[in-house]
């Protein structure tokens, strides 16, 4: 993990550097272990105690674009069974994917997408 | 003996605004009969009563008003930590400026229950608490478009569904209290799940009365582990029929009563969530579909789910404002 | 998500040409509540510097998309050659003519909105211009950069057409400034050597003229002053060297004098060649005159 990515991050956003260690440690504490990692925006909210969520979000998209953890576009089966789908960008979503979920291909809903902040090593 | 089309008037409005269970609890409280389906309670009991002036149409608009702010709705909170700021918000003279600045002032102790507005549209604002107000609120009127299924017409290949499009009233409520939280009860939808676009929206409407850029998203993440941590303890307080854990690889584990009306609690299903959590120091209560049990604090049970934005509830059925009270102050006990 | 399906949403997406806002447009799509669009209008002028097509104003008002307390408004001059430039006075006043009336278009139309600006080389010298002879003319915050405004201005003079704290936007290694003020009438380096002055918070970078106009830069340090007022420093200011004398008596040493000097110098040396012309010119008019008599 670059240090200096953080570093470039706390210098394009100085008010928030705060929130950029959190995620920093966030980041560290998930490489430490084997495994892909996942967080919602919701649970990432929680766990880096943003000033607000726009700010939150501009970070994340920032950090993003650096390598620091990767975005995903999830949809999700309607089934509630899991998710049948990770695109890179909403716009790569399809209008009708193959839900492996329940065996058979739907049409994609609004209400099924989900974005997904993951960490790998 | 009040006008029979008044009573019409209201009896309708008081079907569209809350459910049977709210208006029978009224008339249980008053010791009136009240059991039945909604034509019986309407024209055995409601009708009977008013014209006997054992209630008035008074007390009706007082129970509408209060109804359809309650329940059947997507609730936002935020916290404002400067009690300064929050001061300044209630500020009647502020108030009353920016109300005039609108042209607006009548808004001010104004009572609105039949309006459907085209647009969204603010048609109350009002302090409530003795001697010293405790919360304000600020009351948005619109209308919902519902599209009920009326039949389905093949033509050759073609399916063709008719829909028809009804317009219900729908209530918006921000509602800021002494101690700096702000609710947002949004009106909900038959469609979508989604209430982002509608937050922002009212947001905006009102945000001369909240600046929204004073308060923070107060997550409600710690009383959902809270509550189903406490859950056997709690067992009078709350039922459980759905909880939900994601552990820190995303991997869910959703355990779900088969009956509706089953509880959780003690299954094995209940236990395989406690045992993510116990397992996976970075697991998390993720959603709960759950009950407050109807007992002496709360006229009947209430259901809630404690799902979606990391600040956001929904109580999807229509409830007392009592027990909608109860029920946030109970979540926002288990918050802390 | 805010749209009625999901490819309403892909299309709304496809809008954004900065691939860093589209992320941020998407996420916003997903996301909960957010800081609403004040009551209050808040329009952001763009204002180029000259001889450019000011591509960056197009950036910068791209970046502003996820910033919906903000309105940009691309406002322009046309191109302004640098001999025009050179020249004091005569051609300078049609484009602040042009601004100005622009500017006063904008308040007529929106009455009670604010106004920014955010101006780039010529465009500061415009908005110092409109600030000093226009006092109907009220900014909400200004923002310059590459500015060629006299480092003498008196923003004490504007300060009640002025809201809040003017920022001044200094590259280091800019010599545009300076070139103007040499070469030139009526221009200063405050791009390079800042205000100095209370109204003014002169920020430092190292950078060239144009090295500003890049949306990195726009979204850093403009974005969060345009929206919230907030100053973010910059780390240059601290760290940069101070100026050598030679650099110092390069940048102030004014051509223009030198120039003049050489051309009265010229005249002096080769005065039958400048006498020839200026008799020559006399026949000529006597010419004209003759013909348009008859």
């Amino acid at each position: 993990m670059s240090s200096d990515k953080f570093d470039i991050l706390i210098d394009e956003f100085p008010e928030e550097t705060a929130l950029v260690r959190r995620l920093r440690e966030l980041i560290a504490r998930a490489l430490a272990t084997p495994g892909r990692k996942e967080f919602s925006p919701t649970r990432l909210y929680d766990e880096l105690h943003p000033t607000n969520y726009r700010i939150m979000i501009r970070v994340l998209s920032s950090a993003s674009e650096k390598g620091l953890l990767h975005k995903h576009i999830r949809v999700e089966s309607s089934s509630g069974k899991g998710g049948i789908g990770d695109f890179n960008s909403l716009i790569d979503v399809p209008p009708r994917l193959y839900d492996s979920r329940i065996g058979r291909d739907v049409e994609v809903m609004q209400d099924q997408l989900e974005m997904i902040y993951s960490i790998e090593r | 003996m009040p006008d029979a089309n008044q009573i019409k008037t209201v009896l309708d409005l008081l079907q569209d605004a809350t459910s049977k269970e709210v208006v029978q609890e009224f008339l249980k409280k008053k010791g009136l009969h009240h059991s039945g389906t909604w034509p019986v309670v309407r024209e055995k009991w409601l009708t009977p009563y008013l014209n006997d002036f054992q209630i008035t149409l008074e007390e009706l608009i007082e129970l509408v008003v209060s109804s359809e702010e309650s329940g059947d709705q997507h609730v936002f909170l935020f916290q404002c930590s400067e009690l300064a700021d929050v001061a300044e918000m209630f500020d009647e003279g502020r108030v009353h400026a920016a109300l005039r600045a609108m042209g607006l002032e009548r808004l001010i102790g104004a009572r609105d229950i039949e309006r459907k507005p085209t647009t969204p549209t603010l048609v109350e604002v009002r302090w409530d608490g003795h001697p010293v107000a405790q919360t304000l609120t600020i009351k948005e009127a619109e209308v919902h478009k519902k599209h009920v299924l009326q039949k389905e017409k093949p033509r050759g290949k073609i399916l063709v569904k008719y829909y028809v499009e009804q317009e219900v009233r729908a209530i918006n409520i921000a509602k800021l209290h002494r101690d700096g939280l702000l609710e947002v009860r949004i009106q909900s939808r038959d469609n979508t799940t989604k209430y982002g676009r509608d937050v922002n929206r009212f947001l905006r409407q009102i945000n001369q009365f909240f600046p929204i850029a004073r308060f923070r998203e107060l997550s409600l993440t710690q009383a959902k582990s809270a509550m189903w941590a406490r859950r056997r303890e709690l067992g009078d307080l709350l039922r459980y029929t759905n909880a939900s854990v994601v552990d820190e690889s995303g991997h869910k584990v959703h355990a779900a009563t088969g009956h509706d009306g089953g509880k959780l609690d003690e299954s094995a299903a209940a236990r395989s969530v406690d045992f993510v959590l116990n397992d996976d120091e970075n697991a998390y209560c993720s959603d709960s579909n759950l009950w407050f049990l109807k007992s002496d604090h709360i006229s009947s049970s209430v259901h809630v789910l404690l799902e979606g934005d990391s600040n956001e509830f929904a109580v999807p059925r229509k409830c007392s404002a009592e027990d909608y009270e109860y029920v946030l102050r109970q979540i926002r006990h288990f918050n802390r | 998500m805010d749209f009625n399906n999901l490819q309403e949403a892909q299309q709304y997406l496809q809008t954004f040409t900065d691939p860093a806002e589209r992320e941020i447009a998407e996420a916003n799509l997903f996301r909960g509540p957010t800081v609403p669009t004040p009551v209050r209008k808040h329009i952001v002028v763009l204002l180029h510097g000259m001889n450019t097509n000011a591509e960056w104003q197009e950036a910068l008002a791209e970046s502003m998309r996820n910033s919906p307390e903000l309105e940009p408004t691309v406002v322009g001059y046309g191109n302004f050659h640098p001999v025009k430039f050179w020249l004091p006075y005569v051609y300078r006043r049609g484009r602040i003519k042009k601004v100005l009336t622009d500017l006063r278009g904008i308040r007529t139309r929106y009455p009670n909105a604010d106004i920014s600006i955010v101006a780039h080389s010529f465009g500061t010298y415009i908005v110092a211009k409109i600030l000093a002879a226009y006092s109907d003319v009220k900014l909400y915050r200004v923002l310059l950069c590459g500015a060629i405004v006299d480092t003498d201005f008196d923003w004490n003079a504007v300060s009640s057409q002025l809201k809040d704290p003017v920022i001044n936007d200094i590259g280091r290694r800019d010599i545009w400034p300076s070139m103007a003020k040499s070469w030139s009438w009526g221009y200063g380096n405050s791009g390079v050597i800042g205000f100095q002055n209370s109204l003014v918070r002169d920020r430092h970078f190292d950078y060239e003229h144009s090295d500003f106009l890049n949306v990195a830069h726009m979204r850093q340090y403009w974005l969060p002053f345009l929206v919230d007022g907030k100053v973010v420093s910059s780390s240059f200011s601290s760290l940069r060297s101070v100026m050598s004398t030679r650099e110092k008596i390069l940048r102030a040493f004014c051509w223009k004098y030198l120039i003049m000097l050489g051309c009265a110098v010229g005249a002096l040396i080769h005065y039958d060649v400048v006498l020839g012309f200026f008799n020559y010119g006399m026949e000529l008019a006597k010419g004209f005159t003759a013909i348009w008599s008859a």
